[in-house]
């Protein structure tokens, strides 16, 4: 594990000493008392001195800081000190936790119980005996030991672990901040990912400490693995001789001392002058893209929350998100890491910098780490892995709670919904990043020329919404299929191409993916059943013409790719499903893309409730099912409407498309193009709204009851992890939108932007043609990964943050539709005002959104889906033409490998 | 400061913690320098200045803790030294397994890293599970030296040191050989190299 703080820890603190200050000439600073009195780690107590007092310093204010111990294991111990000037002794709290709030709070009561009496020795033990006996809070837990004779309370909150370092509340991120520039934070955090020998400097042992604490914590969700020595006692000054990596926190008289010589190639950081010397271009060497995004998010910082963390999260993001598609799926045999797949999903600029990724051990470790996870089951849902699936999202704990209010909603099948939403939410996630990064470069190009072209033409005031929720209504249908785009192409071919080109590499991924492969064995059962189903919806659904129009190139393939890959579970439910949606407009695609969601999450939801599971997966989906369940089919839940969008197994491969901006965009463009007159109502609409409530808004338009559940649902969740977040998401997504200059944009680098983006497109795609293409393709990604079960919030996340940085605005928007068209679509008797109230409380206005869409749906159905195909099948042609891009989008079979 | 001597050698002991490192150290080093932050900071090194064929060569051989968690070590951990001594004990097939992985890693990823392979606790023959010739047909394959050693009845400590340290030495005189011709012919491009002594 990659790791190096303890887990099971059992005392908040191990060990109080008091450390008298050395009295010079020639005597050492000493302990003159601990608790408790029988700690006896002599190794350590005899250090704790020489931390204590690491050099020669002026005391002129009281002062904290923290000193880390590395015991044989290489697991820190945290040393917090505190230094008063008014007295001669140190107070140092040592601890396995690093929480350094906490501490150097116990530390100032510990300091005034100490100042204030003599007497007060006594009431001193009985408090540290209190607290080293309570029970350490778990994460996010609080602990309250009561002192001063009941008068005082201790208070501390054990650190919510899912959360990032934010300013203010992190001293160490602040000291660092405040102390070292953008610039310099970011050659430092590249010298730490080339792991090098790195100095820090300082006069003041609270910054020394502090900066490299921050530093650290910055190349989350990796750890450094070497030398570490926040501060370095001069007696040990020998240590910074060492040939590996470190790094080291150097107080400056002692650095003076050193032979510079001697210590051979060194990154030094003077954190007092913010000045950095280093013989190494790390900086310049990373990749340029990287760069340019993270210095544009410090820059744009708005100091305060976690922005700072945000930005060299999502930096990691880009550089080593990737991950996910380098993980190879045996069955029967551990979850494997192949390295060279890994770098050849990235883009070829990023390809020798990850190169030499591969070489470094904080890497190697992180993915080991990653692995164990895996392998034991647990999954894993941490910051890192939600911004990769979504930026939005900090806590998935928060994620999962909305989740269950809302599946409380949900009554009957929220168990199942809950368990289908988690799992196939993080898949979705996933899968949305990892499409977004992969054909992030595609996307830009598309994106560009669509934002400029179209976008800024689109902004029509928002009178024109209800037109757009006409298209909506049949944009959801065609959802499943990538067709939807198609249409749009029509109009704006240059606009469309790349999308298309998105959507046949995505059913090409699909049949690479060795996952599926896999799994085909199992899957082949159903796959009968399967194939039949797709044909005759395919001619029934609006996906089912862009399907049919890409299969004659790739849909017959993918189509008999996935019924291997998907396992007999999948299968039957799917079957199931598909046999209700028979009737309806639903293509054969979604099936298809419906069995691979149910294949991953499949271990969890019943049949039955399997299609609802399915949908859950992604908020969006999960919404829909519920929507459409209520009203005729609960088991089935695949009402047409409904199932085109749930099922839209065929969104599978869209969805990865989608998530890559690209087709997200295309997919609304091209709707507009093909509905020119909704089309562009959607996208005025979008303008209108801010760039958050934009996706949002055709989200709910085109998906209509289904897309406005999901999206309270993810909503919720992130906004409250992070309320300045949430505002910041909304920019986000306003430049990603708005501005034209997407050049820089990464989908990958820019989670936030990413996550906005891919809302604004599934918004558009959504409220076009391509509702159920894009919820598909969300879920779909979702449900190839079966690695992600436990991801819920990440898929989840990338349709809540539409619909959370919507939700804000989308609820005046939404609101101004007739609420009466959403219920009547949602029609649903679930969605009933008190879900409503709960989805708005989530900023989603589903009522008005589901009203657009389903007074739409209910009519234009059959003629929005129809455009849809005959639009998606020009796509497909297109597509075909365009092999090359096929060919380029390598990185999306990269994706279907997961599923 | 006078420079004392006339070569300043990095290198770096790893192997599994329990294999005896730190005995070896202490076997080998002046006795001048004691101490041990090994667990304290993770991180130890020991000292000692021999005589090689005419050249003083001050040895600083470094230890760090926890290295068994490593499946690979990766080779920005060798980058800053000149030899690497790779230990296992002898009674531990699961430490030679670790090695074994560990010398594949490095021979993938270190362009020139000089390394000798290292049983140690080779003093209860009823308890030695990694035979000999094993290990020898590894060190062969792996084209390194091998040595079996005891910390603690002092045998083949030595010598073990004596030959890494000369295998330092020779390849450190080889490269300077080299980049005078070099100079001569002009290879330009070649930053890494510039470094000589160093791995990677």
């Amino acid at each position: 594990m990659g790791s190096r703080i303890r887990e099971n820890v059992k005392h908040l603190f191990q060990c109080f000493c008091e450390v008298v200050q050395p009295q010079p000439p020639d005597k050492d600073p000493w302990i003159i008392q601990k608790f408790p009195e029988l700690y006896n780690d002599e190794e350590i107590l005899k250090s704790v001195p020489k931390f204590a007092y690491p050099c020669e310093f002026k005391n002129t204010v009281i002062q904290h800081y923290s000193f880390v111990l590395t015991s044989i294991d290489s697991k820190w111990t945290f040393g917090f000190c505190r230094h008063d000037p008014k007295t001669e002794t140190a107070l140092v709290l040592l601890s396995f936790l690093p929480w350094h709030e906490t501490f150097y709070k116990l530390l100032d009561i510990i300091g005034e119980m100490v100042i204030s009496s003599k007497s007060g020795a006594e009431q001193l033990w009985t408090f540290l005996d209190a607290v080293y006996n309570s029970n350490v809070p778990e994460q996010g837990g609080r602990l309250q030991v009561p002192y001063n004779h009941g008068l005082s309370n201790f208070t501390c909150q054990a650190p919510n672990q899912l959360l990032l370092p934010s300013i203010p509340e992190n001293r160490n991120l602040m000291e660092y901040y405040s102390a070292v520039d953008g610039t310099n934070m970011m050659i430092i955090f590249a010298s730490m990912l080339y792991e090098r020998r790195i100095v820090f400097t300082s006069t003041r042992l609270s910054r020394l400490s502090a900066c490299a604490q921050a530093a650290n914590a910055i190349i989350y969700p990796m750890n450094w693995q070497h030398i570490f020595i926040p501060v370095l006692p001069l007696p040990l000054i020998d240590y910074l001789l060492a040939p590996m990596p470190f790094l080291i926190g150097v107080p400056t008289s002692t650095f003076k001392r050193v032979r510079k010589a001697d210590m051979g190639e060194v990154v030094v950081l003077d954190a007092d002058s913010n000045s950095v010397e280093t013989p190494f271009n790390d900086l310049e060497s990373l990749p340029v893209d990287v760069v340019n995004t993270l210095k544009r998010e410090l820059r744009n910082q708005i100091s305060l929350g976690d922005g700072v963390s945000r930005a060299f999260l999502r930096a990691l993001v880009q550089l080593i998100g990737g991950y996910r598609d380098a993980l190879r799926f045996h069955q029967g045999e551990r979850i494997t890491f192949n390295a060279d797949a890994f770098v050849e999903s990235r883009p070829p600029n990023m390809q020798p910098f990850l190169r030499k990724m591969l070489q470094l051990q904080i890497f190697q470790q992180f993915i080991e780490e990653r692995l164990d996870m895996l392998n034991a089951g647990l999954g894993f849902s941490d910051e890192f892995e939600l911004e990769a699936c979504n930026y939005s999202d900090k806590t998935s704990r928060k994620l999962k709670q909305q989740y269950k209010e809302w599946l409380s909603t949900v009554r009957k099948e929220g168990s199942a919904f809950l368990k289908s939403v988690k799992n196939k939410a993080n898949p979705a996630m996933k899968s949305a990043v990892k499409s977004v990064k992969d054909r992030g470069k595609d996307v830009k190009s598309a994106y560009k020329v669509l934002i400029r072209s179209k976008f800024r033409e689109l902004q029509p005031p928002s009178r024109e919404y209800p037109e757009n929720v006409d298209k909506d209504l049949p944009m959801p249908r065609e959802r499943s299929n990538s067709a939807p785009n198609t249409p749009p192409q029509k109009r704006r071919p240059a606009t469309l191409s790349p999308f298309i080109k998105l959507s046949p590499t995505a059913s090409v991924s699909y049949r690479k993916d060795p996952s599926l492969t896999g799994r085909k064995s199992s899957m082949q059962e159903h796959r009968s059943n399967y194939s039949t189903l797709s044909p005759g919806e395919a001619s029934c659904g609006s996906v089912s013409p862009p399907d049919c129009g890409s299969p004659g190139l790739k849909l017959s393939p993918i189509d008999t790719d996935l019924m291997g890959e998907l396992q007999e579970v999948i299968f039957q439910k799917c079957s199931s499903l598909m046999g209700d949606h028979k009737g309806e407009p639903v293509p054969p695609v979604d099936r298809t893309l419906k069995p691979v969601r149910s294949f991953e999450n499949f271990g969890s939801r019943a049949q039955g409730s399997s299609t609802l599971g399915f949908y859950p997966q992604s908020p969006i989906s999960g919404a829909t099912c519920i929507t459409q369940a209520p009203p005729a089919r609960s088991g089935v839940q695949v009402s047409s409407p409904i199932a085109s969008f749930h099922t839209p197994p065929k969104p599978f491969t869209p969805e990865l498309e989608f998530q890559q901006f690209p087709l997200a965009y295309s997919t609304p463009k091209a709707e507009t193009n093909a509905f020119t007159p909704s089309p562009d109502d959607v996208f005025t609409s979008f303008a209108q709204i801010p760039s958050g409530r934009r996706s949002a808004i055709p989200i709910s338009s085109s998906s209509v009851p289904i897309s406005t559940p999901t999206m309270p649902l993810t909503a919720p969740p992130t906004r409250p992890s992070r309320a300045v977040k949430a505002s910041q998401s909304p920019n986000d997504l306003i430049r990603l939108d708005s501005t034209p200059s997407f050049e820089d944009f990464d989908p990958l680098s820019s989670n936030n932007a990413s996550s906005a983006v891919q809302y604004t497109y599934g918004g558009p795609a959504n409220i076009n043609s391509s509702n159920n293409n894009v919820p598909h393709k969300l879920k779909e990604p979702s449900i190839s990964n079966p690695l992600y079960p436990y991801f819920a919030p990440l898929g989840n996340t990338s349709f809540l943050y539409p619909t959370e940085v919507m939700s804000p605005h989308s609820r005046n928007a939404a609101s101004l539709p007739p609420q009466p068209g959403c219920s009547s679509n949602i029609n649903q008797s679930r969605f009933e005002s008190q879900d409503s109230e709960l989805l708005k409380e989530y900023g989603l206005d589903f009522k008005s959104l589901s009203l657009q869409n389903g007074g739409h749906s209910l009519s234009p159905n059959g003629s929005v889906l129809k455009p849809i195909v005959t639009d998606p099948f020009e796509e497909v042609e297109r597509l075909v033409k365009d092999t090359q891009q096929q060919q380029l989008n390598a990185n999306q079979s990269m994706w279907t490998k997961f599923e | 400061m006078v420079q004392e001597y006339d070569h300043l050698f990095k290198l770096l002991i790893i192997g599994d913690s329990g294999v005896g490192k730190s005995s070896l150290l202490l076997r080998f080093a002046d006795n001048t320098f004691s101490g041990s932050y090994i667990t304290t900071i993770g991180v130890d090194f020991k000292i000692r200045t021999i005589n090689i064929e005419g050249e003083k060569v001050k040895l600083q051989i470094w230890d760090t803790a926890g290295q068994e968690r490593f499946r690979t070590i990766t080779s920005t951990y060798y980058r800053g030294t000149h030899g690497v001594i790779v230990v296992y004990d002898v009674s531990n097939g699961d430490s030679f397994a670790n090695v074994k992985r560990w010398l594949h890693e490095i021979e993938q990823n270190c362009e020139v890293v000089n390394r000798i392979l290292v049983g140690n606790k080779n003093d209860a023959p009823d308890r030695k599970v990694v035979l000999t010739e094993d290990a020898q047909r590894f060190a062969d394959q792996m084209n390194i030296q091998l040595f079996e050693t005891s910390a603690k009845d002092n045998i083949n400590v030595e010598e073990m040191f004596m030959a890494v340290t000369r295998q330092v030495l020779r390849t450190k005189q080889d490269n300077k050989e080299q980049e005078a011709n070099k100079r001569d012919i002009v290879i330009p491009g070649r930053p890494k190299k510039a470094r000589g002594k160093k791995c990677c």
